[in-house]
């Protein structure tokens, strides 16, 4: 059977048109095809989207049900699974006590899923490699680069001093969503673009979104954000300070790293030190508003 | 290492500095062993004062490892620098200071021209047998005496040679950083490039200068300190000792008549030495408190020497030991000359961990020590008669084998201060 | 996009219905989409309890029953999708009919609901505990009451110059509290019953069933809504409700009444003790305890006129339901005895 067939006949649609290979247009909206070869990963994939929302304001780009209220339907010895697409990215900054209630709903999730899904190993900084490199590298470099190693080594053993005081705490089980360009609003609702990676256990890629997040939008965002994550006390106070002792991680020279494995020129590597710099003081803005809302959960409870 | 310079009193020092919790060290940045002395003649007797001066940096493995987690405040503790703002001087680099006060008196008739007296560090070395601890060694010699005795050269020259194999076998495996690997591809310390400018603005580094020293004579004819061997230590000369002289002192004198049986040394040469011990401070960025504390610490050391009678014509006062304790040592001159070598020996190493540890532990109510080198025919019990101690308290304090002590051994002695 | 419709175009997206227009009929929103028009439900009941609706009347499609309203489910299978404050589900449509048949609509209801308890009626395997704790639970609550009647009762006694509402209220007290009396003298009856019988029935209690919960369609047959308040309980509790928002549609009929019982018998002949117990529930007069209780709370809100009226319209039906008890019961009795 035709693929268009065969959805119109688990989809119940009048009209079906592929816009390209993965995008169909619907009489009820233009729809997103996915194509999950892992069942575990894709009922994974499904739990989480099901499991975490703002309802109504918000919610992940859900598998739609077919006819029989199933998640997905069988394809070519895979499986597909149809869900809501929307073309223009919103602006989200008005919203940031959906995306972080969205955010303490995943992370909630993903505390408490006791699913067996291959996941991604935990990431670890490559700061270390550098001190190979420094001794080659020019006078002015070593200069700028020996101190952040010692701040690297600082910042590391902070956060694994953090991440000792909470042996037992699980890390969360996410998706990897890195950017906030991820959430997409139409009709009044945030959709929350996931991904097909596998997941990830801890919080990685929280990270990285929530840097993207400053630097988009800014400090006071980023608290308003924070905010709606402890919001309903779906994250805990644990869990705060373990994403913390994540964006403690001096991921910041990585890049560097892998640049001096290939003989950088000079100014290749000034503009990465210039780069660096800016992602450095970005982390370490990220790590003092994540350490103040903390501080300030505290109080709260305390009071 | 000739033996043609006429005298010259050795010693060692050996001595361990423990770190408060929480500011143990990481990596060793440099260390550096000054001697600030001045040197005086007055009354016959030529007063050799000061001290030197142990300035370290170390990187501290720092509170990161004790981040309080219930803490009211987790943004203090987790703040990290700005890239551009991390700088040597301010990146939480620990500073270790240290004086150890030298005061050594010698007869002028063993001083053949004062301008030839010179305090050296012959040899300085450290060692990091842990975290929270800073072992160091170091051979101080004072040179520009006349003495028939020249035995005492070759044993520093051993020392420094040992000193010098030690180094060599190099410490930094211990401490595997960028910059410790660059100073070992430099051994031209003295006018070698910092591995990261502006890291070690202007401190000698002091490592590979040892072989250096071994290499050379110990003491040369010219007289200016600056161009002796080692180099690396900032030389204080007369005009910077004046500087320190304003420091009191005066009680030293009674121990002029002070007049002790122990160590055969060239008659006028070193003896009684009545240490006080500094506190050794760990600054971060307090170093204006550190030194009050310092000038604090000397001054219960003119106590100290106030108290225990100095007998000897000539003594030096060395101290050992690490903060909160002082070490009061005491190498007594009998006063029937013997010409015989000098026998300062260093003490064991276990001493001076045992020392500092039992004392900051507070266990007993001893802060000053006396140091007392064994000489023939004595016995522990004619040591603890002198003192006024019990045998075994003796060799539980300085834990000894037996009973046996050797000539030349060297005795902490515990001195009760009633506080 | 028009602010004020939300949250109703955000719920609207889970359906993917676009609407033209939102109509507000209180809790019903009517929302017209080139899809059709359909009725969106607005509730206070929470997430959990929305749940249970939804698992209860998804148990009774299971069993074939068909007179229910369907509920339809988001793009994403849910029935119903809660925000922190309301629960929200859309059903299809309905425009009331008007109704034809000559079996007034009660004796219809009476029937689907003996069908929904003669699908899911269940014998409890006796937990002497439940028992008692219910009991005690019910009798302690009716016990308050009284009190707080009695002492209503007093403290107007004491007044020089009584309130009109005071003055309608004590000339019946003493009615009301033999009706409590009767309430409690019933309640105790089942209590016996089932201990000494040592089981019970169970079955899944619509919870509200009366004709404004229900359409009637062409043939006239209803489809009942709004289960939101469904659960499982003793039949009797569903029976009761049924009766007290119906009375006044059979006009206090007792013939009507009847044949009520009768139709609903036809599925689920009730056992004695369930009758005691609907005539407990009926005869405690509670919805009296509401009218004092919203007279002395809230004096301002409504007109002592008003209260006045309200109070004698309950009393009305107190005595009616007293006396329509009395019947059912030697019906009832009557019945047991033919049956034995």
């Amino acid at each position: 059977m035709e693929l268009l067939d065969w959805l119109k006949e688990n989809y119940q649609w009048q009209s079906v048109k592929f816009v390209n290979e993965a995008l169909i247009e619907t009489e009820q909206g233009r729809k997103r095809l996915r194509y999950w070869s892992d069942k575990a990963l894709l009922d994974w994939h499904i739990e989480w989207r099901d499991r975490c929302s703002v309802t109504p304001y918000m919610l992940a780009d859900r598998m739609i049900r077919n006819k029989d209220q199933e998640a997905s339907i069988s394809w070519k010895g895979g499986w597909l699974t149809v869900h809501d697409e929307v073309d223009q990215s919103a602006v989200v900054s008005q919203s940031e006590t959906e995306i972080g209630k969205m955010i303490g709903a995943m992370v909630h999730y993903g505390v408490q899923s006791a699913v067996d899904v291959d996941s991604v190993p935990q990431k670890e900084p490559m700061y270390s490699e550098l001190y190979s490199h420094v001794p080659f590298l020019r006078d002015s470099h070593r200069q700028f680069i020996a101190p952040l190693l010692m701040e690297s080594e600082k910042r590391m053993k902070k956060a694994i001093a953090l991440k000792a005081s909470f042996k037992n705490e699980t890390l969360p089980l996410l998706d990897p969503i890195t950017t906030p360009k991820q959430a997409k609003k139409v009709y009044q609702v945030l959709i929350w673009f996931g991904t097909r990676q596998p997941p990830e256990r801890g919080y990685y890629s929280l990270r990285m979104f929530l840097s993207e997040w400053l630097e988009k939008y800014g400090r006071e965002s980023l608290e308003i954000l924070l905010a709606g994550m402890y919001e309903d006390d779906r994250v805990t106070r644990e869990q705060a300070i373990l994403l913390c002792a994540e964006c403690l991680h001096p991921y910041e020279l990585d890049s560097l790293v892998m640049m001096l494995e290939r003989n950088p020129r000079d100014t290749e590597i000034e503009e990465e030190l210039q780069k660096i710099t800016k992602e450095w003081e970005r982390s370490k803005v990220l790590v003092q508003v994540i350490s103040a809302s903390i501080d300030k959960k505290k109080k709260v409870l305390t009071q | 290492m000739t033996q043609e310079h006429p005298s010259k009193l050795s010693f060692s020092i050996e001595e361990s500095v423990w770190l408060n919790k929480g500011q143990e060290v990481e990596e060793i940045l440099g260390m550096s062993l000054e001697p600030e002395i001045v040197i005086e003649e007055k009354d016959l007797h030529v007063y050799i004062k000061g001290g030197l001066r142990l300035v370290g940096e170390y990187r501290p493995t720092g509170s990161a490892e004790v981040v309080d987690v219930d803490s009211e405040s987790l943004e203090a503790q987790l703040s990290f620098r700005s890239a551009g703002d991390v700088t040597i001087s301010d990146d939480g680099t620990g500073e270790i200071k240290h004086f150890f006060p030298i005061d050594v008196t010698i007869p002028i008739s063993r001083i053949q021209n004062l301008d030839d007296v010179y305090v050296q560090v012959e040899s300085f070395d450290y060692d990091l047998p842990e975290r929270s601890c800073i072992q160091l060694t170091a051979d101080i010699s004072i040179s520009g005496m006349t003495t028939q005795q020249e035995t005492v050269e070759k044993r520093v020259e051993q020392e420094i040679e040992k000193e010098a194999a030690k180094v060599e076998e190099p410490k930094f495996g211990a401490i595997p950083t960028a910059f410790s690997f660059e100073a070992k591809k430099r051994p031209e310390v003295g006018d070698m490039t910092p591995p990261s400018p502006g890291r070690y603005p202007s401190r000698p580094f002091p490592f590979t200068p040892v072989s250096e020293e071994s290499a050379e004579p110990v003491e040369e004819k010219t007289p200016a300190i600056g161009a002796s061997p080692s180099t690396r230590y900032t030389r204080q000369e007369q005009e910077v000792a004046n500087l320190s002289s304003n420091e009191p002192r005066q009680e030293l004198e009674t121990n002029e008549t002070s007049n002790i049986e122990e160590v055969e040394e060239v008659e006028a040469a070193v003896a009684a030495v009545a240490v006080p011990t500094e506190r050794v401070e760990l600054v971060a960025e307090e170093v204006e408190e550190v030194e009050e504390e310092t000038v604090e610490e000397v001054e219960e050391v003119e106590e100290v020497e106030e108290i225990a009678p100095a007998q000897a014509e000539t003594k030096i006062n060395l101290a050992p030991l690490k903060e909160m304790a002082e070490a009061l040592v005491k190498a007594e001159r009998p006063d029937t000359v013997d010409d015989e070598k000098e026998q300062v020996a260093p003490p064991r190493e276990e001493n001076a961990l045992y020392l500092t540890s039992m004392l900051s532990k507070g266990e007993e109510k001893f802060s000053k020590w006396k140091m007392c080198i064994i000489q023939e025919n004595e016995s522990l019990d004619t040591i603890a008669d002198r003192y006024d101690i019990s045998t075994s308290q003796l060799v539980r304090m300085n834990r000894l084998q037996g009973e046996q002590i050797e000539e030349g051994q060297i005795l902490y002695i515990p001195v009760s201060v009633e506080s | 996009m028009n602010q004020a419709r939300t949250p109703y175009d955000s719920i609207l997206f889970y359906y993917d219905l676009y609407p033209q227009s939102i109509e507000d009929y209180g809790k019903i929103k009517k929302v017209t989409t080139s899809r059709g028009v359909f009725a969106l439900k607005e509730t206070t009941i929470g997430a959990h309890q929305a749940d249970e609706f939804i698992h209860a009347l998804r148990k009774l499609t299971k069993l074939g029953f068909k007179q229910a309203v369907p509920i339809l489910p988001t793009k994403f299978g849910e029935y119903t999708l809660s925000t922190g404050t309301h629960t929200y589900y859309l059903m299809p449509w309905m425009e009331a009919i008007e109704y034809s048949a000559r079996d007034s609509q009660e004796q219809k209801l009476a029937s689907q609901l003996g069908t929904i308890h003669r699908l899911t009626v269940k014998t409890q395997p006796f937990l002497k505990e439940n028992i008692d704790e219910s009991y005690h639970q019910l009798l302690r609550r009716w016990e308050m009451r009284r009190l707080t009647l009695n002492r209503f009762a007093d403290e107007s006694e004491r007044k020089t110059y009584m309130s009109p509402f005071e003055l309608t209220f004590l000339t019946h007290a003493y009615m009301l509290d033999q009706m409590a009396e009767a309430a409690k003298n019933h309640l105790e009856k089942w209590y016996e019953i089932c201990l000494e019988k040592e089981k019970y029935r169970t079955v899944l209690c619509h919870g509200r069933i009366n004709r404004s919960h229900a359409f009637f369609n062409s043939d006239n047959e209803p489809l009942l809504l709004n289960f939101e308040r469904a659960c499982i309980d003793t039949p009797s509790r569903d029976i009761a409700s049924f009766c007290r928002y119906s009375f006044r549609h059979a006009y206090w009929v007792e013939e009507e009444v009847l044949k009520w019982f009768m139709n609903y018998e036809r599925h689920l002949p009730l056992l004695e003790e369930e009758k005691h117990l609907i005539c407990a529930y009926l005869n405690f007069p509670e919805p009296i305890a509401f009218a004092v209780d919203a007279y002395v709370a809230s004096k301002g809100n409504m007109r002592e006129f008003e209260h006045v009226q309200r109070l004698e319209k309950r009393l009305t039906s107190m005595r009616r339901v007293q006396r329509l008890t009395q019947k059912l019961i030697i019906v009832s009795d009557h019945q047991q005895q033919e049956q034995q």
